[in-house]
C-alpha cells in the first residue's frame, strides 16, 4: 500500500508563514515539506538502502523527519498527562500524520475488499 | 483520530531507524554508493543504529580501530576509535604550521558534541593522519555525531582540492606562456597564479588575436592550446609581413 504523498500534502491544512511567525497559530499546525514525508515514507516502508530514492529528500528534510520521530509520544504516555492536554499529543507531528493516513487507508481497504489491489489510488 | 499509534518500544525502534536513515543519507551525499552496495537500516531496538554508525564510518573513512572499550569512573560506557584520515597530513602541510594549530583546535571543538535527547556524548582529537573519537554513554542519536565528522572531512578535502586546482592552473599557465615564448621570444605580463581562462584571454588580447566570440570559460585546456597555436601562427605571419 502506498500513499500519494503529493495529494496528502495538498489535503493538509496550510498556515501562512507570517501568521506562524506572529504566533497567531500554534506551532503544531506548521506544514512539513513533501521531502520530509518522503523521508518518513523511507523509514516506514523500506528497510534497505537499495530501495530508497535518496534524491527524493534532502539531508535537512531527513533531519527534520528525525526530529518529528524523536518528538513522537507513545500511547502509554497518554495516561500520564492531564485530560485537557491529551488532544495536543502528537498533534502536528508529521510522523503521526503519516501513520494516521496509513491507518485510514487501511480501514478503507478493509471496508472495500473488492478493491484490494495495488492499483487503487488513494486521495 | 488516534492520539498515538505506537507503544514505547515501537517508538524506540522507529527513532533508531530514523537515526540510521539520516546517517545513510549523509554518506550517500558524501559520495558512498549505498544502492549497489546496500545497507539494511531497520532497527529492532533503540541502540541498533550503533553498528550502522560504525558501518558508515568504515564506508567513508575506511577500516578503523577500536582503541578502548570499557567504563569510566561514573560507570558510563566508553568507546574510543581511531579513524584513519591520511589526507590530514597533506592538509596540514598545505595550510602551514601556524594555521594547522588553529584548524586542529577548531576541529577538536567541533567534535565535542552532546546528544540533544539522551546522556550521550562525543569528544574528538585530531592527530597527524587520523581522528580519535570517544563516545561516552550507552544510547543516543548518532547522526549528529556523524555529521560533524563528515563536515570535517569535507572541509579538509576541499582545501586539498583547491590546492591541487591552483597547482594545475599554474602548470597550465606556464604551458601557455611557454608556447608564446618559443614562438615570439617574449611573454605578456600576467600572473602565473591566476585562473587559466584569465591568463589565456590576456595572452590572446596581447597577441591581438580573437577568440571569435567563444567564452574562454567554456573552453577545455586542449581547445585553448589549439586556439593559441592558430593565433600564434597568425601573429608570426603578421610579424614576417611587417619585417618584409
Amino acid at each position: 500500500m502506498r500513499i500519494n504523498l503529493n495529494t496528502l500534502k495538498e489535503k493538509l491544512p496550510t498556515v501562512p508563514m507570517d501568521k506562524l511567525q506572529a504566533g497567531e497559530v500554534s506551532r503544531p499546525e506548521y506544514l512539513p515539506s513533501i521531502g520530509v514525508f518522503r523521508a518518513i515514507e523511507a523509514a516506514h516502508e523500506a528497510d534497505n538502502s537499495k530501495d530508497v530514492d535518496w534524491s527524493s529528500f534532502t539531508l535537512a528534510e531527513a533531519e527534520e523527519a528525525l526530529s518529528h520521530a524523536m518528538g513522537y509520544e507513545a500511547y502509554e504516555y497518554i495516561d500520564e498527562v492531564d485530560e485537557d492536554e491529551r488532544p495536543f499529543i502528537n498533534r502536528g507531528n508529521a510522523v503521526h500524520q503519516y501513520l494516521h493516513s496509513c491507518n485510514i487507508i487501511g480501514q478503507l481497504k478493509r471496508t472495500a475488499p473488492e478493491k484490494q489491489v495495488s492499483e487503487v489510488q488513494f486521495f | 483520530m488516534e492520539k498515538s499509534y505506537y507503544c514505547a518500544e515501537q517508538v524506540g525502534q522507529m527513532q533508531a531507524t530514523y537515526d540510521a536513515l539520516v546517517m545513510l543519507k549523509m554518506i550517500h551525499d558524501a559520495g558512498c554508493d549505498i544502492v549497489n552496495d546496500p545497507i539494511n537500516y531497520y532497527c529492532y531496538d533503540f541502540g541498533d543504529q550503533y553498528p550502522i554508525f560504525i558501518k558508515c564510518l568504515k564506508r567513508v573513512f575506511g577500516d578503523f580501530t577500536t582503541t578502548f572499550e570499557g567504563q569510566n569512573e561514573h560507570w558510563q560506557e566508553v568507546n574510543t576509535y581511531r579513524i584513519p584520515f591520511p589526507e590530514l597530513s597533506h592538509f596540514f602541510a598545505i595550510v602551514g604550521s601556524q594555521e594547522s594549530g588553529r584548524y586542529a583546535a577548531k576541529f577538536n571543538k567541533k567534535m565535542k558534541q552532546t546528544c540533544d535527547y539522551l546522556e550521550f556524548e562525543m569528544e574528538g582529537l585530531v592527530a597527524g593522519n587520523c581522528l580519535h573519537i570517544t563516545l561516552t554513554g550507552s544510547y543516543g542519536i548518532l547522526s549528529s555525531f556523524l555529521k560533524v565528522l563528515l563536515e570535517i572531512r569535507q572541509e579538509v578535502l576541499q582545501v586539498i582540492r583547491d590546492h591541487k586546482s591552483r597547482i594545475t592552473a599554474g602548470a597550465r599557465n606556464v604551458v601557455l606562456l611557454q608556447m608564446v615564448y618559443e614562438r615570439l621570444g617574449s611573454v605578456p605580463r600576467v600572473s602565473v597564479g591566476d585562473r587559466t581562462t584569465a591568463v589565456f584571454s590576456r595572452v590572446i588580447e596581447h597577441l591581438g588575436g580573437s577568440s571569435n566570440g567563444v567564452d574562454a570559460e567554456s573552453l577545455t585546456f586542449d581547445e585553448m592550446r589549439t586556439m593559441l597555436k592558430d593565433v600564434l601562427d597568425q601573429a608570426t605571419i603578421n610579424r614576417k609581413g611587417e619585417a618584409a
